[in-house]
């Protein structure tokens, strides 16, 4: 049929190039993939001649230890100047990034980035001096010392005897977690570790960790125990649920919510924010310590 | 791309002609959607491809590249019987892992609490997106940040209203009231917990208040004349107060527009904040726990204390 019908061979090259615009290969690897396309096997200078009919066309085939590769794709992008002062931003924070695996693939991503720089992109950055965006602000919790030990913590899996100082009662904590992930607010980062004795999650700012041991045991998360609280009259309109949280019961003007991955102390720092439009329902131990959370605030300006 | 012919190259002449054809044809669409007499005059031109160039032949071409995993849309009324290129997998792609680290970039920037930087940010990850592999890649960029629901529009405007000291009437979805319009004079914009909120005179209740800017729905009327000192009253009135917060409060504290810190020791912060709407400063004391105190004046130690009493007040009713 007139209509279904292709070329076989402007199709291998097609194929070819879809892979080789992803990552450098060899002429081996290129012939391969030309013969996975067809029965036939192929002598070398098919390479060649692939190659040759790229270069035509302006696609820049480079060729570095024996694999070839391709520098620019064929449909680029035009970025403006501000969005290059974005790209050099991120550039700019690289040094002060402490996560290993971060840094690395944000450079690589850099690198792809710059390989779809169109024409004009390359212009602009010509012509004018692009300067990174407001130097005031890049992201300042990566650049956290500590952040690079805690990653490789969580990748390993295993529990995590953590001293933790609790600036308020200028004391040491002890807690033993399961380490979770790292996540950042405030300008600060945080480990998010699951804490077996509450059976809950617990964020810990890294700058508070003092001391930090790995156990030899696999640290396993179980479901956490879930908060549950009711919202009322606007609140419940406009509430916008939070990671972890669903709504297990609808009312005229109120919702109930359940929450199961938030910090236990900060969740009752959170609610309390919505004065008297929330309320604790579950379980009896967290209204308590909400309670007590009052009263303690009361006894403050006693 | 430009494609300026290389004479060496084509003298040898040991290339794949139908692979070139596919290629430059779809080099073409990438430019532009093409019918296929304007295909033809192209290539007609063409010093490599002039010959045995047929209507067939552009069909079969645009068969391969279909083929080979180009979207390309069949000529009809509606594309002005021209071939319109609408994707194709020759990207220097994004993998997933790249998409993560942009994005943990992103909450890295967000935490720094500018939003202004973040909507650049932004602006750059939407265009990104075509570098994403998937749906999924696509969307994390587009829209995995806390404005997805804002209006940019609105909020360029939001932030004209504010350069030029000017008011307007906005169509606001109240969680109390449903729509209702409001005329409001903006003055600053705000970003906490993860929402934009633009900070003014709301004229229709003669306060100065806050708006979600995602639930501003709609900018009704074009500027009204600049802010008068008759336009509001109450709302005029400014507290200063004083707090001390210690603790991890202190530690992970970040001052908004309307405060600064007059003093700091080893463990505490003696905040002095400017207080022009006391529902959303008491929201933000209550929010610091044991680990803040209110120190001046006494008018707003004893307006905070009732508001303790009244919620445990709530809990205790409820028993």
């Amino acid at each position: 049929m007139q209509d279904n019908k292709i070329n076989n061979a402007g199709y291998r090259l097609l194929q070819v190039l879809k892979v080789l615009i992803q990552k450098p290969l060899s002429v081996d690897e290129l012939l391969s993939i030309a013969e996975e396309t067809s029965e036939n096997s192929y002598r070398k200078e098919l390479v060649n001649k692939y190659i040759n009919t790229l270069r035509l066309l302006n696609i820049p085939v480079i060729k570095e230890k024996s694999k070839y590769y391709i520098l620019r794709g064929i449909d680029n992008i035009d970025f403006n100047e501000s969005e290059l002062s974005m790209i050099e931003m991120i550039k700019n924070s690289l040094p002060q990034i402490q996560s290993i695996d971060l840094k690395h693939n944000l450079e690589e991503a850099l690198q792809i980035i710059e390989r779809n720089f169109s024409q004009k992109t390359d212009n602009i950055i010509k012509l004018k001096q692009i300067e990174a965006a407001a130097s005031k602000t890049n992201g300042r919790a990566l650049c956290d010392e500590s952040i690079k030990k805690f990653e490789k913590y969580c990748k390993e899996k295993l529990k995590l005897s953590l001293k933790y100082k609790n600036t308020l009662l200028n004391q040491i904590e002890c807690y033993s977690i399961a380490p979770v992930k790292i996540i950042y607010k405030n300008q600060k980062a945080f480990l998010i570790g699951y804490h077996y004795e509450t059976n809950s999650y617990k964020e810990f700012l890294l700058s508070n960790i003092v001391e930090a041991h790995q156990l030899p045991q696999i640290s396993t998360v179980n479901i956490s125990g879930s908060v549950t609280f009711k919202l009322k009259n606007r609140l419940a309109a406009s509430y916008k649920l939070k990671e972890g949280e669903t709504i297990i019961e609808r009312g005229d003007n109120f919702i109930i919510v359940s929450n199961s991955l938030e910090d236990k102390d900060l969740i009752l720092k959170r609610l309390i924010r919505y004065y008297g439009n929330c309320e604790i329902l579950y379980p009896r131990t967290m209204k308590e310590k909400m309670l007590k959370l009052i009263e303690e605030m009361e006894h403050i300006y006693d | 791309m430009d494609f300026v012919y290389n004479q060496a190259l084509q003298e040898k002449k040991n290339i794949t002609k139908t692979g070139y054809r596919a290629l430059f044809l779809l080099m073409q669409l990438i430019q532009q959607p093409l019918s296929r007499d304007e295909l033809l005059a192209i290539f007609e031109q063409h010093p490599i491809i002039n010959k045995d160039f047929s209507k067939d032949t552009i069909t079969n071409t645009i068969n391969t590249l279909r083929k080979a995993g180009c979207i390309i849309s069949r000529p009809s009324l509606k594309t002005d019987h021209k071939y319109v290129l609408k994707s194709h997998p020759f990207h220097i792609l994004l993998d997933k892992k790249h998409i993560d680290a942009l994005q943990t970039f992103r909450e890295g920037v967000i935490s720094d609490g500018s939003w202004q930087q973040v909507l650049h940010l932004n602006n750059l990850y939407a265009k990104l997106a075509k570098l994403a592999g998937d749906e999924i890649s696509a969307d994390i960029l587009k829209n995995n940040h806390p404005f997805n629901k804002i209006n940019i529009d609105i909020l360029n405007e939001i932030i004209i209203f504010i350069k030029t000291r000017k008011k307007a009437k906005f169509l606001y979805l109240s969680p109390e009231n449903g729509e209702e319009e409001l005329d409001f004079s903006p003055e600053k914009i705000t970003f906490e917990n993860q929402k934009l909120y633009v900070w003014g005179h709301n004229l229709k209740y003669d306060d100065f208040g806050y708006l979600r800017i995602d639930k501003i729905k709609k900018i009704l009327t074009p500027v009204y004349n600049a802010l008068s000192a008759d336009d509001y009253k109450n709302s005029k009135q400014i507290i200063e107060v004083e707090y001390l917060l210690k603790g991890y409060s202190a530690q992970t504290f970040i001052c908004n527009d309307d405060e600064e810190i007059i003093k700091t020791t080893e463990s505490e912060l003696l905040v002095k904040a400017r207080v022009r709407n006391k529902f959303y400063f008491y929201q933000r004391i209550l929010a610091f726990g044991t680990e803040c105190r209110l120190m001046s004046p006494q008018s707003v130690r004893e307006e905070f204390l009732r508001i303790l009493k009244d919620i445990k007040a709530g809990y205790k009713d409820a028993g």
